[in-house]
């Protein structure tokens, strides 16, 4: 397995972004994970936090990590088009470039916290894009963060309450209130520790996306809202993807 | 553009090496990059032709990947005591690239190997030694490591030369690329690299890159070689960046 820094810029941010991947040394048609770091991370967090280098071993998975510069992996407000770079832009290079698959059942997307949020944003609005999307202790509410940001502006993402409505960020509300996502190829895996202050988000998401019809699966288990937790909830994803 | 930086394991070598790669901006899925493999000097390393030439450009503007390895300083050959290098470079690393990328063409006519120094000396030595992977040799500031001067006396300097290339003359060894290109021909191989060579006329190495001149000459019924040689320069980057444009636009790369 190679580990590779890459730099280039992004045509929809209009920036230089930064990406750290994990890459099988094998022969190609590796399976993708893409992989979302959460509030004040970035493409290393994921690397040097947990060990998921060390579970990716011998597998044909490769993993990529991008930096989501605390924008919630959307399109942006009042700024940049995160959510068209990591579903689209991120989607399309990895895919010319490398020797990856192309197929839909090759392609995953999962993270943590506001990774989580970005993770099941992107799987929700394009329907048949990928496989499986795992959130780990999501911050799947976004109506509850908006009401404690812990120090984050969340203007230049969300906007005011009605644009956030409008633009259909709040995954709950737009999953209750219309059936239009329904029809949705990925397996959404939910995940959250027994010690999190948030783990409502993530029952609460999993009881709506059940009703609603998702194929959607929930766990919990000790843990807090840390890597060691994260660390236990990659260790169970790269074993899944490399038995699916 | 695209700059990655490929921290790999290497099985022949048994450890961790890096190399780095450049894409240009734009290209399409589908595409295949025609590929330079660009070989640093004895004290330098994949970093050193990025820091010293503008590569991005390049890749840019002739709409190519570029290939950085880094073999420390072996100069690109297996080592007769020591790692080899030489096998990594052409045969390993080789295919990693080709095989992790889908965007790098791996026809032999889209593959180019150049470098300078040590490393002029190293793509003269790969590209004749895998002539089926290259088609193209620019090798700038590069002599036949048979012709420097070796004395066996214990120096730092002459154990350094027995770790690479053993002792004694190794004129007749695949060491000397000119003993190399003379196997190329009588092994009646069809289609031999071809091969731009230039030097500084201040260079140092200059009497050496003459000789290796005056050899393809000779066998120009085999080679596709050609010498150019600039006024003004020595052994130093300004020469060697305006001499890789000038071999890109030698191989019609543009």
């Amino acid at each position: 397995m190679a580990h590779l820094k890459l730099t280039m810029e992004s045509e929809t941010l209009r920036l230089p972004v930064s990406l750290d991947i994990l890459m099988p040394q094998g022969r190609g048609g590796y399976k993708t994970l893409y992989l979302l770091h959460g509030a004040g991370g970035d493409c290393e967090s994921w690397l040097l936090r947990s060990r998921v280098a060390d579970y990716c071993m011998n597998t044909n998975i490769a993993v990529v990590c991008p930096s989501g510069d605390n924008r919630f992996y959307v399109n942006n407000v009042n700024g940049r088009d995160y959510g068209n770079y990591i579903a689209d832009e991120l989607v399309n290079f990895m895919e010319k470039t490398f020797s990856v698959s192309d197929r839909m059942e090759d392609r995953y997307i999962g993270g943590m916290s506001m990774g989580a949020y970005g993770a099941f944003y992107a799987a929700l609005n394009r329907p048949n894009q990928y496989r499986a999307a795992f959130s780990y202790s999501g911050l799947l509410d976004i109506s509850k963060r908006e009401q404690d940001p812990q120090g984050l502006d969340l203007f230049p993402v969300f906007g005011e309450e009605l644009e956030r409505e409008d633009n259909e960020f709040d995954i709950l509300k737009v999953i209750h209130k219309s059936g239009y996502l329904v029809d949705n190829k990925t397996n959404f895996y939910i995940s959250c520790g027994l010690s999190d202050e948030r783990i409502g988000m993530s029952r609460d998401c999993y009881k709506v996306m059940k009703d609603a019809g998702f194929k959607v699966s929930y766990k919990e288990s000790e843990g807090k809202h840390d890597f060691d937790y994260w660390d236990s909830c990659i260790k169970d994803t790269i074993e899944l993807i490399k038995e699916d | 553009m695209a700059v990655i930086n490929i921290e790999h394991m290497s099985l022949y070598l048994k450890y961790g090496l890096n190399a780095s790669l450049i894409l240009p901006d734009k290209y399409d899925k589908g595409d295949k990059l025609k590929c330079l493999w660009l070989y640093h000097g004895s004290s330098g390393d994949h970093m050193a032709w990025m820091l010293h030439a503008n590569l991005t450009e390049i890749a840019n503007k002739r709409k190519i990947a570029i290939i950085l390895p880094n073999v420390r300083e072996s100069c690109f050959v297996d080592m007769a005591v020591g790692e080899k290098y030489g096998s990594y470079v052409g045969r390993e690393l080789y295919s990693m690239i080709h095989n992790m990328f889908a965007i790098t063409s791996d026809k032999r006519e889209d593959n180019a190997v150049s470098g300078f120094s040590n490393g002029g000396y190293g793509c003269m030595h790969i590209g004749l030694k895998y002539p089926k992977k290259y088609a193209y040799i620019g090798a700038l500031s590069a002599g036949d490591k048979a012709e420097s001067e070796y004395k066996q006396d214990g120096s730092l300097k002459s154990k350094y030369r027995e770790r690479l290339f053993g002792v004694g003359d190794i004129s007749n060894t695949e060491y000397s690329f000119l003993y190399q290109a003379k196997l190329l021909k009588e092994s009646g191989f069809k289609n031999p690299p071809k091969i731009y060579q230039a030097c500084g006329e201040l260079d140092p190495w200059v009497g050496m890159s003459r000789n290796s001149r005056d050899f393809f000459e000779a066998n120009a019924d085999f080679y596709d070689y050609k010498y150019v040689e600039d006024k003004g320069y020595a052994h130093e980057w300004d020469f060697w960046t305006k001499q890789l444009d000038e071999f890109l636009d030698y191989i019609g790369w543009k």
